[in-house]
């Protein structure tokens, strides 16, 4: 018996060993999707990054995607990629995938590209200067510009008596982002509405609730789940004839009215950059969050003109980073 | 042991003889080494010593010239920015905010680094922020008039604040006074993360590093952005300490430091003209002083080469002239034994043929002025010298064997050489012989 137990132990072991030896050869990228797939161009940016530090696709590293649109599939996704050996894991969607990430291992380096709201308020890491922990990535910071954004919106539509919020509740990021828009409103003396959406009905719902209520423009939260359904809010816009402030580039790409957001190719690129410093030995804790430096304000005239909106040259389309047309 | 093994054993025994038997030859040799070899190891030495001197203190310029290059690239980063800052300064802030907004849009356009502009008014007051981030507000009328930032602007046109993190970010505070009557004063706050851009374009060797410090010591532009982020202090290596006392002799060279694994590293610095930063050029030794390693490597494999050369060439030039002599004394031996037949063969082309040659001829013109002394005059001579040995009549030779076995050749071949010429000895012994006889 103890024989037969041994002899299990051996073969496991020498498993064990072949397979962190293969890891070794080709160390694996575990990228955690929160829309399920990523855009191929984001893929592209993220190779970019890696590139920068000698890492190709394919030849000495490898990527392998694990959709988590759902919440609760990040344990499901955690398993597989432990089970896969992967040698980091790059986490594209919100706060809660990094953190049921985190939670799951406190070994493999995790480096995250989005979510709104501070990561150091929301628990993720110890410090921007000093993450600590397993956990380090490009925050985009986007939780800081959502006032900004009511700033813009406010700007091209001035008369407005109300604005609506359109936040994700499976967002951790969520909380936060709304007090801060919602203070920003105060300041300026702004009627404000919060609503809540995390499914494509309850997107729907939350429009109707924005007609009902005569809000005259929205603002939409950053979030994967909305990223991946740019379209539909595009056309849910047009069709409830309303402005709406985005938060990155490809809504305005896909119909949407405007946006105020960081580079995002960059931002990709930069964790590209620390996901190969991550696999080239470097600890996630002695890399520092980055934040972005470059900001774009994007705006789409076609679709403006189809609201019927003036857009003035001195207070609006001056400073646009660019014009859609 | 097969026959080639012998034979290089009686090679060697051959040589070994020729070194311990003739002291000549092991005379000759030393001398000729010694002459090669001293000449070769001063050279070689006083070379490897002056050139290694001379290549250090050319990499110790280079690495402070670029300390200083890079100096200059920082200040004109701050520079243009300065400028950029300048043109808003003209600006009629107090008026229309619509137009003042317009106007500073265009500053962001082309400073990226700048995140938040603000105008105070001659009184102090802000009246207008603007920022990338953060909403912009209109007539907060913050109060800094007690503010640093106004006062030097006021009084000096420009004001350059210290570093401060936000965060991870380093920052700064730039202020210019505004060129109107209405005064005022314009506040940009720039980050230097943007800086990285200036010093990751500059290459220091391989595994060099270019990096700059605050006041404090702490790291606020290095192309591994992370040691910025981290707002790294390195006010304990020894060239920031060296550098930060401000010893003038320090500012000349490159010294010896550490870097942040704290291997040793070669390194210079700079300072930033108006800021009191200070950039760091810093080079691993083992890089920086490669290139000096393989030339006295060199130069070591050349002065061996040179020994090896000089002692072959020290062996064979002594025995090409000990041959001579050596053929030279066993014959003059063997014609001393009284072998007359025995010819010397020297084909040297020089004196020591000619002296061969003399031996040669020596025994053949003795031979034909004994053919004279025949028949009567023989018995007469046997009667008058009976003792006397045809070998006798050589004595002189054998005094010359004995001549030749001592160092002084040329005095001794001379006197034989003179005697054989003329008979002297011979005659000198024979001639009250022959006068006897007549």
């Amino acid at each position: 018996m103890r024989r037969r137990q041994f002899i299990a132990a051996l073969g496991g072991a020498a498993i064990a060993w072949a397979s962190t030896a293969q890891a070794q050869t080709t160390p694996l990228i575990a990228w955690l999707d929160g829309g399920g797939q990523p855009r191929p161009d984001s893929v592209v940016e993220f190779r970019r990054g890696l590139n920068e530090l000698g890492y190709v696709e394919g030849h000495d590293v490898a990527i392998r995607i694990y959709g988590v649109e759902r919440p609760e599939q990040v344990s499901e996704a955690i398993t597989a990629l432990m089970r896969d050996s992967a040698a980091a894991i790059f986490v594209n969607a919100n706060w809660k995938a990094v953190k049921a990430a985190k939670a799951a291992t406190s070994t493999l380096p995790i480096v995250f590209a989005d979510g709104s709201g501070d990561p150091v308020k929301l628990g993720i890491v110890e410090s921007l200067a000093r993450p600590r922990g397993n956990v380090t990535g490009v925050s985009m910071y986007t939780g800081t510009l959502v006032p900004k954004r009511l700033e813009l919106l406010r700007r091209v539509v001035p008369n407005v008596t109300t604005i609506a919020f359109l936040t994700n509740p499976n967002n951790l990021g969520s909380e936060l982002d709304t007090m801060d828009a919602e203070a920003a409103a105060r300041d300026m003396g702004q009627d404000f509405l919060v609503v809540h959406a995390s499914t494509m009905e309850e997107i729907n719902a939350a429009f109707e609730t924005i007609a009902r209520r005569g809000a005259g423009a929205l603002l939409t939260d950053t979030d994967v789940f909305f990223n991946r359904r740019r379209g539909e809010l595009a056309a849910l816009a047009a069709r409830y004839r309303l402005p709406v402030c985005y938060s990155s580039r490809p809504y305005v790409l896909a119909g949407g009215l405007m946006s105020y957001s960081d580079d995002r190719a960059a931002t990709l690129r930069r964790a590209g950059v620390y996901t190969g410093r991550v696999l080239r030995g470097d600890k996630p804790a002695d890399l520092p969050i980055l934040l972005p430096t470059k900001f774009q304000f994007v705006i789409n005239l076609k679709t403006g003109k189809a609201l019927g909106l003036d857009l003035q040259w001195r207070s609006v389309l001056a400073y646009a980073d660019e014009v859609i047309e | 042991m097969n026959f080639r093994a012998r034979e290089s054993q009686a090679g060697l025994r051959d040589f070994a003889r020729l070194i311990y038997r003739g002291g000549l030859f092991r005379k000759y040799v030393a001398l000729f080494v010694a002459i090669v070899c001293v000449t070769l190891i001063v050279n070689g030495i006083l070379g490897i010593l002056f050139s290694y001197e001379e290549k250090k203190q050319s990499l110790s310029r280079l690495q402070r010239q670029q300390a200083e290059l890079a100096a200059v690239k920082i200040g004109q980063f701050i520079k243009e920015i300065e400028g950029q800052l300048g043109w808003t300064t003209q600006l009629p802030w107090s008026a229309d905010m619509l137009d003042v907004r317009y106007d500073a849009l265009r500053l962001f356009r082309q400073v990226p680094a700048i995140r938040e502009l603000s105008y105070l008014d001659a009184t102090g007051r802000e009246q207008l922020r603007l920022s990338r981030t953060a909403v912009d507000v209109v007539h907060s009328l913050e109060d800094f008039s007690e503010d640093l930032r106004f006062i030097e602007a006021v009084a000096n046109k420009v004001y350059y604040g210290p570093v401060y993190f936000l965060e991870s970010e380093p920052f700064m505070i730039l202020a210019m006074a505004s060129n109107r009557r209405d005064g005022g004063v314009i506040v940009a706050e720039i980050n230097l993360k943007l800086i990285r851009e200036v010093v990751s374009h500059i290459d220091v060797g391989e595994h060099g590093q270019v990096y700059v410090i605050d006041e404090r010591a702490r790291i606020i532009a290095h192309r591994d952005i992370s040691l910025v982020l981290r707002n790294t202090d390195v006010s304990q290596l020894p060239q920031v300490k060296l550098a930060r006392s401000g010893s003038d002799s320090s500012m000349l060279q490159a010294t010896d430091g550490e870097d942040m694994l704290g291997r040793p590293v070669l390194a210079a610095y700079a300072q930033v003209a108006p800021l009191g930063w200070l950039v760091f050029v810093e080079l691993p030794k083992s890089e920086a002083y490669a290139p000096l390693n393989r030339s006295i490597v060199l130069s070591i494999i050349l002065l061996a080469a040179g020994f090896v050369v000089a002692i072959m060439s020290g062996l064979y030039l002594a025995r090409k002239m000990i041959d001579p002599i050596d053929k030279l004394r066993v014959g003059a031996m063997r014609i001393g034994g009284g072998d007359l037949s025995h010819r010397i063969s020297i084909k040297t082309n020089d004196e020591l043929e000619a002296l061969g040659e003399q031996f040669n001829r020596w025994p053949d013109t003795s031979r034909n002025r004994m053919q004279p002394l025949s028949g009567r005059s023989q018995s007469v001579l046997r009667s008058l010298n009976s003792p006397m040995r045809p070998n006798r009549a050589f004595s002189p030779w054998r005094a010359t064997i004995c001549a030749s076995r001592c160092m002084h050749w040329g005095c001794s071949l001379h006197i034989c050489a003179r005697r054989s010429n003329h008979g002297n000895g011979r005659r000198r012994s024979s001639g009250s012989m022959q006068r006897s006889v007549k």
